[in-house]
């Protein structure tokens, strides 16, 4: 119960350091030349964060599917959904701040890079997840189905992305090239990356809860 | 084994009976072929530029026309639930339905491709390259298809649902095929990377498909 | 023959069937009603593998039914109100078919047996899709005891026949001489139940309200007016 109360207040603080991170100077991203690179570059703090909790998020599906194809029971049916539903939403937001970074980068919002493809059919997998579900009325059947195509939907996703590969990349490869240098913007990423894991526990935590309302109503 | 063939034999006897399927199917194809003809006009520049896109275009939409007829037919009468009787495995009922699916999804890519040939004007150079990527792009297509027409036989929207559920699950099958179609057909046979996603992409389904099977259509 | 311990399924919030406990001897043919929603049909759907219940064992000719379902299969004959029946096959190929699922000895001789059984002969190489209503259950009999199996489950096996055709399904139960198998039959109607059966049992809510041998009850006056009495409604 504790932990409910606290962690909305550790999310907002986390949030706040981290755009103070964000926003200072310092934490301005080197190119390969050691150039510093326009202040557009650090939509990539919140671009990384977001990815990986949509990653996150879609794995959560992945595995409630797969307990509830084992032992049943509804709450892992409601974390699949609670996990579905915001990961969706921050893969949407992946793709919204990946655009607009490549249209600052290179004029246009969309190139049909490996990574950026592959969340874009990642958040055509989930929103058909949703949309599964909502055209199965009766719960228990919608539950099970569900959980069939959470796993489906996760396995194809890496093999989506070695395919899309095939196509010649042009993302930018910030984290492995060492454009990341310095303590002050490995501390800033990560700081971003822990807000906004500690937001998905958040809003994941409030979903469920209102689904469990739901249940006993 | 042999009962997964009783399956699918009962299935072609019933579909070569009414041909339902088959002729939807390969009415829809040819329909994708002509549409895709007019709308480049009747004679495109680089064809082979198109042509795996028109290829796998009606390949697919007229491929799940077919899969998403394919329990229907078990639901009628509840046949589904008799089937379900049988002493048999789940997994049995699922081969027996990728085995005729198949069969019917690749007489419809045979017809498909000569009238491709004719519309477009168009001969196909290295038709035995071409052969090796549409055989396991169909197994691929058919193992999820099968599975994913079991999973939304039972909702109200299913003739929707199936395409949108399926299309985002077939992107690798869709991509690595068109893009090893495209690479054969302009005289490039480095293909291997396309065919080992292939491959690795219908065994892993398989595979998926054979373990969760059941659930997709349990009551 | 049939022993249920402690069954209970539960759908969502919605609890179908609760602790069920019923044992059927070999050879013993039971009726069991009961209102739209009591359970009946969840029942034997579990009975027959179908549905997996929440908690509970069903044995069955010696075998569970959530480890051994293929040898349970293979000791059931189910027949519904849905008949099971491809519509595009002829009569005969969907009794072959069927037979080769079962994995039946002698099929050809054993199909011939069983669609002249049900009085199908005539009709036996026409599709399904031509038959009426009557013919299709008389059918899906015979599809249901081509393996010849011990026990048979009937689900509402009388909904949509009429009056005709229900005396003729009769007579074909009776004459496949039932008494030597174990039959679990849910119905509405008690003028069928009464005749066919050697014990009747009302299933109220997901429990079994009432259960006693056939000789018990002396007409269909009698029962209907037990059945009100534990369902508070009339049948």
């Amino acid at each position: 119960m504790n932990i409910k109360k606290i962690l909305p207040w550790i999310t907002a603080l986390t949030m706040i350091i981290a755009i103070c991170f964000v926003f200072h100077p310092a934490s301005a991203v080197y190119g390969p030349g050691s150039e510093p690179l326009g202040n557009y570059y650090k939509i990539f703090y919140f671009h990384v964060p977001l990815a990986w909790v949509a990653y996150l998020a879609f794995f959560v599906v992945f595995i409630s599917s797969i307990r509830y194809l084992q032992k049943g029971g509804q709450k892992w049916d409601i974390f699949a959904l609670s996990s579905a539903e915001i990961g969706v939403i921050f893969c949407g937001l992946v793709l919204v701040t990946g655009m607009i970074w490549a249209k600052a980068t290179w004029g246009v919002y969309w190139i049909w890079d490996p990574r950026l493809t592959t969340s874009l059919v990642l958040w055509l997998l989930y929103a058909a997840y949703l949309m599964l579900r909502s055209a199965i009325p009766e719960p228990e059947r919608k539950a099970r189905l569900a959980s069939v195509f959470g796993i489906i939907a996760f396995v194809g996703a890496p093999l989506s992305y070695f395919s899309i590969h095939l196509w010649s990349t042009i993302h930018p490869e910030v984290v492995t090239s060492g454009g990341i240098k310095g303590h002050f913007i490995i501390s800033a990423l990560l700081i971003n990356l822990i807000a906004f894991t500690l937001l998905y526990v958040y809003l994941f935590l409030l979903r469920v809860e209102i689904e469990m309302m739901h249940i006993d109503a | 084994m042999r009962r997964c063939l009783e399956i699918a034999w009962k299935d072609l006897r019933a579909e070569f009976r009414t041909k339902q399927m088959l002729n939807s199917m390969l009415l829809f194809a040819l329909l994708i072929v002509t549409i895709f003809s007019f709308a480049f006009g009747p004679y495109p520049e680089r064809i082979e530029k198109l042509a795996p896109g028109v290829l796998w275009v009606a390949f697919t939409f007229a491929g799940m026309l077919g899969l998403s007829r394919s329990f229907t037919s078990e639901k009628e009468q509840g046949c589904l639930d008799g089937l379900k009787l049988c002493p048999v495995d789940r997994s049995a009922i699922y081969i027996g339905k990728v085995v005729s699916n198949l069969i019917l999804v690749s007489i419809m890519e045979v017809v498909t491709i000569p009238v491709f040939v004719v519309l477009f004007d168009y001969s196909i150079p290295n038709l035995g390259e071409i052969c090796l990527i549409i055989m396991p792009g169909t197994l691929g297509f058919v193992f999820v298809g099968t599975l994913l027409s079991a999973l939304t036989v039972n909702t109200r929207t299913r003739e929707i649902l199936l395409p949108v559920i399926l299309f985002p699950v077939l992107v690798p099958v869709i991509v690595s095929a068109v893009s090893a179609t495209t690479k054969v057909l302009s005289g490039r046979l480095n293909i291997l990377a396309e065919l080992r996603i292939l491959g690795t992409y219908d065994a892993i389904f398989f595979i998926v498909a054979l373990l969760i099977f059941e659930y997709a259509i349990e009551d | 023959m049939i022993s249920i311990n402690g069954l209970s399924k539960v759908f969502g919030n919605n609890v179908a069937l609760r602790e069920i406990n019923l044992e059927v001897k070999k050879g013993e043919f039971i009726a069991l009603f009961g209102p739209n929603g009591a359970g009946k049909t969840t029942l034997i759907k579990i009975m027959s593998t179908l549905i997996a219940p929440t908690s509970g064992a069903v044995v069955i000719d010696g075998y569970n039914i959530r480890d051994d379902a293929i040898e349970v299969r293979e000791r059931i004959g189910v027949i519904s109100h849905e008949t099971y029946l491809y519509e595009d096959l002829s009569a005969r190929e969907n009794l072959q078919f069927y037979g080769k699922m079962y994995e039946v000895d002698n099929l050809e001789e054993r199909i011939s047996n069983v669609i002249s059984e049900v009085g199908l002969s005539p009709r036996a190489e026409d599709l399904v899709r031509t038959f009426s209503r009557g013919m299709k259950q008389r059918l899906s009999i015979a599809r249901a005891i081509l393996h010849d199996p011990p026990i048979l489950l009937l689900d509402e096996p009388y909904t949509g026949l009429d009056p005709h055709a229900v005396a003729t399904f009769d007579r074909i139960l009776k004459v496949l001489d039932i008494s030597n198998k174990t039959v679990v039959m849910t119905t509405h109607m008690i003028s069928r139940g009464i005749k066919m059966s050697d014990r009747m049992a009302i299933l109220r809510s997901g429990e079994i309200a009432y259960d006693v041998p056939r000789v018990q009850i002396q007409d269909e006056e009698y029962f209907k007016s037990i059945y009100e009495s534990y369902v508070g409604e009339e049948l």
